[in-house]
């Protein structure tokens, strides 16, 4: 088992550059997901751990060796494809048994790790069955077992749920979950489906136009978004933005123009706002941190009027228009009863307000927002 | 009679014309599609029926009048004669060797190849492979005098081996020129339908290109190689203008010459050509019969497939 | 592992390509690239037949097949070239049109949902596959003048009184010709069009019947479109195999009777070979050969894109 470390690490295509200078950190042990929009690098940056690519520029470390130069087939990983890649022409336990004989591994040893895996992934039945004979499921099981026979430094896979239906998906990611904790092996796991992402990793790497845009522990990195692609990217439905130019109110205190609406800043984040006054600036707010104001209080809420009322089941997805002109989604009770066109008052979280900047995307209040958290 | 009236019930719901279980226009339309393929049938198979009849009849026979249409004295006769008057163990070993030769060279080649372009964005990867799917277009019969003038007095080699011409290397040689570029060309559409993904794993699980391509892929393309197998197979045992420009005795000489040389200028030897005729069909005959999903697949992934 | 090994191991995967390409390019330059660029270079020689004495005389060999000409006097096309070029239009033309035709309406049926359609497909591939010089000569001898079954058939069941002399009349043998390559060939077409009928999204047929689209309708909406690339490969290959195809003139009517039933294939060898005259068959071969380029060239710009 090993640490694997990404140094500015830049992979070019032709005109295209797939990977842009990435430097991460993967603990040994860890489940690190690289989640983001297709196209955004994260399945190349793999490949390149892999060794399926050759990186163009940057360093690639498994343990303490570097292996920019060391072919697929020379580097101590296993890798989960997402169509699995199981060879259809040999049975389950020759698949299983292919990539210990090509590593000259000893036939007790062969047999004693391919039982050991079967008996973990329950698929002891299946061994002497070809790939075409399987379910879903059960090829996804299978390219599990393969990856784990060869007992390698680092487990690579590639949205390995993503053929499965839903159901089947949430179970595997159980199991995938439990498998970690039994085995400990280094994982790094690529996924569009953040809902996967964060419900599996103990670090996440959340990548957009091959960069990598915040790395952290799940919950952390979605509380406290250190830029408005993460902020977006990450939960549904997606974080609200509202955009407006930063000014005081009649006390003094910092307050955002919304247009015939305005919304008062929290104290606590003067400090890092007070530059911005006179600015245009970004409010995010989760859509499960609003709800409907119905004890009649009357300072900062934000009157709106009900365009769509999605039921979901555990909750209920409201979209909104603020008076502002501005749509908003907000996620409610299901008991709560709202019909179209009423008319209802919106009221903020106030201990789940971010701010960015719209030029750059940045947050401006991270720092403030995370200490908060830790302290809270 | 119920036992019977049962069977035909069973027969006609099993060939889908049951009025109960079916639309009535379904069922007519049914039932004209098989007239329609039965006369189709019965109309092609007709002319093989009577040449072969032809070849089971004695010698004598074939000039009857009126015409039998019926094997009433069958023989084997004709197919002995052939064997005993004319060297036809040399054509069929010819034949054999010929054709089997330039399968196996079109094949090896073809299916590295194959995956090569399949998989390597190599540079001219996109040009070699337009100038392979463009020799295919090159009518054969236009290149027989430039293969005349270079069997008989082969470059590079020619110092070696003398002329070429009425030898079997000389027929293998031309052979490959229409086979290769074809077996290429299907490999290369086999290996696309192969996902990379397993090429990949093999990198994976420790294998060097060679060693995936050997104990992964090259047992997976078994299909795929049967297929191009059995086409170059038959394109060569059936090849006529080459071995007629070619060749010029027992030699070298195929079955198809074989047979045209029943023809003389006023006399054709009917019976025995009937008969050698059918062992030149009976390779296709039989790939046709057992072997049709290999000829059909090799052909839609030649031809169809970009 | 030991690097001696592991370099052997890279070095060996670095040479992947040029050994797997190398070998197939090198023996197609040797048996394609050579002899096609031989074709092209013994097309302005001339062979004196008796000495062998090779003279570069340039295009006189085009000149000669096609122009007819008497003491450098231009006196239009050859007439030989106009015949035969004319046979050879109607005999790719109807062969290629009549087997289309057939071909198209027995893959139609095929593609239904019948019992034994397996059974079928086997059966109606078979004549394609066996050697032309034998589909030719069967052929020939249903065609028999005196034994043939055609004859006995006819006469036999008393259709006709007398025997028809198919191979000593030009138009008669002709047809003769046809028939036996549109035996030969439709077995392909079918072959091509089935493949490009299981394209079609079975989905759109019970579409179209729920929209009512009667047989006619549902062929040219749901049908056509997925199979006109199948219809242009089979056309495509269809026509430059049938313009290249000696085998079955050669051995049916050897272009006979009179020059009736010449096509170029036919000319082209008796030109080099049986005359011996192997600058004006290169001249042909040439000729042939722009020919096929022109033809595949002008039915993908009017059937569209995808390349043969």
């Amino acid at each position: 088992m090993a640490h694997v470390e990404l140094n500015e690490l830049v992979k070019e295509f032709d005109d295209v550059t797939a990977v842009d200078g990435i430097s991460l950190d993967i603990p040994d042990e860890s489940f690190t997901v690289l989640v983001g929009p297709s196209g955004c690098g994260k399945t190349t940056t793999l490949r390149l751990i892999a060794g399926l690519e050759r990186a163009t520029d940057g360093e690639i470390r498994i343990g303490d060796e570097v292996v920019n130069d060391q072919r697929a087939y020379e580097r101590d990983i296993a890798m989960v494809f997402q169509n699995y890649a199981l060879y259809p022409h040999k049975t389950v336990r020759e698949n299983m048994r292919f990539g210990l004989e090509q590593h000259d591994t000893a036939e007790d040893i062969i047999q004693d790790r391919v039982a050991e895996a079967a008996e973990l992934l329950q698929i002891e039945e299946l061994l002497e069955r070809r790939p075409a004979e399987l379910s879903g499921g059960q090829q996804q099981r299978v390219a599990l077992g393969r990856a784990i026979v060869r007992d390698p430094a680092v487990f690579l896979m590639d949205e390995p749920l993503s053929n499965l239906d839903a159901k089947l998906r949430v179970q595997m990611r159980a199991e995938l979950n439990k498998l970690h904790d039994e085995l400990s092996t280094t994982t790094v796991y690529v996924t569009h489906d953040q809902v996967e992402a964060m419900t599996l990793a103990d670090q996440i790497a959340v990548m957009d136009n091959g960069q990598i845009q915040q790395v952290g522990a799940p919950t952390h990195v979605y509380s406290n978004p250190q830029n408005m692609f993460v902020a977006g990217f990450l939960g549904s439905p997606s974080m609200n933005f509202l955009e407006g130019t930063l000014g005081r109110d009649s006390d003094g205190k910092l307050q955002l123009d919304l247009g015939t609406d305005t919304h008062d800043v929290p104290a606590e984040f003067a400090d890092e706002l007070e530059g911005y006054i006179g600015e245009r600036v970004v409010l995010g707010i989760r859509p499960e941190n609003i709800s409907l104001n119905q004890d009649g209080i009357a300072a900062n809420v934000h009157p709106a009027t009900v365009q769509v009322v999605e039921p979901q089941g555990e909750k209920t997805v409201l979209e909104l228009d603020l008076d502002t002109d501005q749509t908003i989604k907000a996620a409610v009770d299901p008991d709560t009863t709202v019909e179209m066109d009423d008319s209802v008052n919106l009221r903020f979280d106030r201990d789940s307000l971010q701010y960015f900047d719209p030029q750059t995307g940045e947050s401006l209040t991270y720092e403030t927002a995370s200490e908060q958290k830790v302290t809270a | 009679m119920s036992t019977n009236q049962s069977t035909l019930g069973q027969l006609i719901a099993a060939l889908g014309l049951d009025t109960d279980n079916e639309w009535p226009h379904v069922v007519r339309e049914r039932l004209v599609a098989y007239g329609l393929l039965g006369l189709y049938v019965f109309v092609i198979w007709f002319p093989i029926y009577f040449i072969f009849i032809t070849s089971i009849k004695p010698s004598g026979a074939v000039l009857d009048i009126p015409i039998s249409f019926l094997p009433t004295q069958p023989t084997v006769s004709n197919y002995v004669e052939i064997f005993q008057n004319r060297p036809f163990e040399l054509y069929t070993l010819n034949s054999l060797i010929v054709a089997s030769t330039t399968t196996l060279i079109c094949v090896t080649l073809g299916t590295v190849t194959g995956y090569s372009f399949s998989r390597y964005d190599f540079v001219g990867n996109k040009a070699l492979l337009l100038s392979i799917v463009g020799a295919r277009m090159i009518p054969p019969i236009a290149l027989i005098v430039p293969f005349f003038t270079i069997m008989s007095n082969p470059p590079l080699i020619g110092g070696l081996t003398g002329s070429l011409y009425d030898t079997r290397i000389a027929l293998i040689l031309t052979y490959t020129f229409f086979n290769l570029p074809f077996a290429v060309w299907i490999m290369k559409n086999y290996f696309d339908g192969v996902p990379e993904s397993l090429d990949e794993q093999a990198r994976i699980d420790g294998c060097s290109r060679w060693e995936g391509f050997v104990k992964i892929i090259l047992p997976m393309a078994k299909p795929g190689i049967a297929a191009t197998a059995i086409l170059a197979f038959i394109f060569s045992w059936n090849e006529f203008v080459f071995a007629l420009v070619l060749t010029s005795s027992e030699q070298a000489q195929t079955l198809p010459i074989a047979v045209s040389l029943f023809v003389a200028d006023d006399f054709v030897d009917w019976a025995h050509l009937a008969a050698g005729g059918m062992i030149a069909a009976l390779p296709g005959i039989l790939f046709g019969l057992f072997f049709q999903q290999y000829i059909v697949s090799g052909l839609t992934q030649g031809a169809v497939k970009e | 592992m030991s690097t001696e090994k592991q370099s052997l191991r890279r070095t060996l995967d670095r040479l992947f390509v040029p050994l797997t390409v190398g070998p197939t390019m090198l023996w197609i330059a040797a048996v394609i690239v050579y002899p096609t660029l031989k074709l092209f270079w013994s097309s302005v020689f001339w062979t004196n037949p008796i000495n062998g004495q090779r003279e570069f005389v340039g295009l006189r060999n085009f000149q000669r097949l096609i122009f007819a000409e008497e003491g450098g006097a231009f006196l239009g096309l050859a007439p030989d070239f106009v015949s035969i070029t004319w046979h050879t239009i109607v005999y790719v033309g109807l062969s290629v049109s009549i087997s289309f035709a057939l071909g198209l309406g027995i893959a139609l049926l095929l593609d239904k949902d019948l019992k034994g359609r397996g059974w079928f497909r086997t059966a109606v591939i078979v004549p394609w596959i066996l050697p032309y010089v034998m589909s030719g000569l069967m052929w020939r001898w249903m065609f028999q003048s005196e034994y043939g079954a055609i004859n006995g058939l006819l006469t036999q069941s008393g259709l006709l009184s007398s025997k028809i002399a198919f191979f000593s009349d030009g138009t008669l043998a002709m047809m003769a010709l046809i028939i036996a390559d549109i035996w030969v060939f439709t077995p392909f077409i079918i072959i091509i069009l089935l493949a490009g009928l299981q394209n079609v999204p079975e989905q759109l047929y019970d579409a179209a019947e729920v929209d009512g689209a009667g047989r006619i309708s549902r062929f040219v909406n749901v049908t056509y479109p997925f199979l006109k690339p199948s219809i242009l490969v089979a056309l495509t290959i269809r026509i430059i195999f049938d313009i290249r195809a000696l085998d079955l003139v050669w051995v049916m009517t050897q272009g006979g009777p009179g020059k009736s039933t010449e096509v170029w294939a036919s000319w082209l060898y008796r030109t080099a070979q049986v005359f011996n005259r192997p600058g004006e068959g290169a001249a042909l071969g040439v000729v042939l050969l722009a020919v096929t380029f022109m033809i595949v060239a002008v039915l993908y710009n009017v059937f569209g894109d995808s390349p043969y």
